[in-house]
């Protein structure tokens, strides 16, 4: 299998991605990152194998409480490829595989501008179990909305 | 930028005005099991068997 990790940044991938799922919501994040891409607020990196897209995260550079940041604005996995374990990953999964290149991209970048935390934002309570378990995430979630933030300092 | 689902529409909420709890920023960048998962992520990605097309 030829595992190959790209990148989309200034442009709309959305014809590209938009077929990876057929649940609405879903739908609806992928649409809302491509127009993020589109305007450089966001750079997609993907993972494809053999050619097929399985698997994307969106990451852009924010601030939290004037934190200089690492934002993994969506992460997203086909949900034929979710749960498998990949040896050419270093036997991980392809959402721990997306998180372990927003780090290690986090800790280039860190080296040539301010850069303190990665920040992510978990979709629902099992994904969040998931991030603080594998990658000891801490966690807050804020009094009035609700929304919950995982942080890792770099 | 976070991206939120709600009443059935995604939308985007500015992260830049939340405002963090001194403890917990001391908490976060006082952590020391966070240099060992992030030496771990940075050897995934060298060992993992991915040509990288950028």
């Amino acid at each position: 299998m030829l595992f190959e990790l790209n990148k989309f940044h200034s442009s709309n991938p959305l014809q590209k991605l938009i077929h990876l799922t057929n649940d609405d919501r879903q739908k609806q994040f992928i649409k809302a990152l491509c127009k993020g891409c589109q305007k450089n607020d966001t750079v997609i990196y993907y993972l494809s194998i053999d050619n097929n897209i399985c698997g994307m995260i969106g990451l852009s550079a924010s601030r939290i409480d004037n934190i200089p940041c690492l934002h993994v604005d969506y992460i997203f996995v086909k949900e034929d490829y979710r749960k498998n374990i990949y040896e050419e990953l270093n036997n991980k999964k392809i959402s721990e595989y997306l998180i372990s290149v927003s780090i290690s991209l986090a800790t280039e970048i860190k080296e040539k501008l301010g850069l303190r935390w990665l920040v992510l934002n978990p979709d629902n309570s099992e994904l969040e179990k998931f991030y603080i378990d594998a990658f000891k995430f801490t966690k807050y979630k804020t009094a009035k909305e609700k929304l919950v933030y995982l942080f890792i300092g770099l | 930028m976070a991206y939120i689902y709600k009443d059935g529409k995604v939308s985007n909420v500015s992260i830049s005005n939340v405002k963090l709890p001194k403890s917990l920023i001391k908490k976060v960048d006082a952590k020391t099991e966070t240099k060992e998962i992030i030496k771990a992520a940075i050897e995934t990605v060298k060992k993992a068997k991915v040509a990288y097309a950028f």
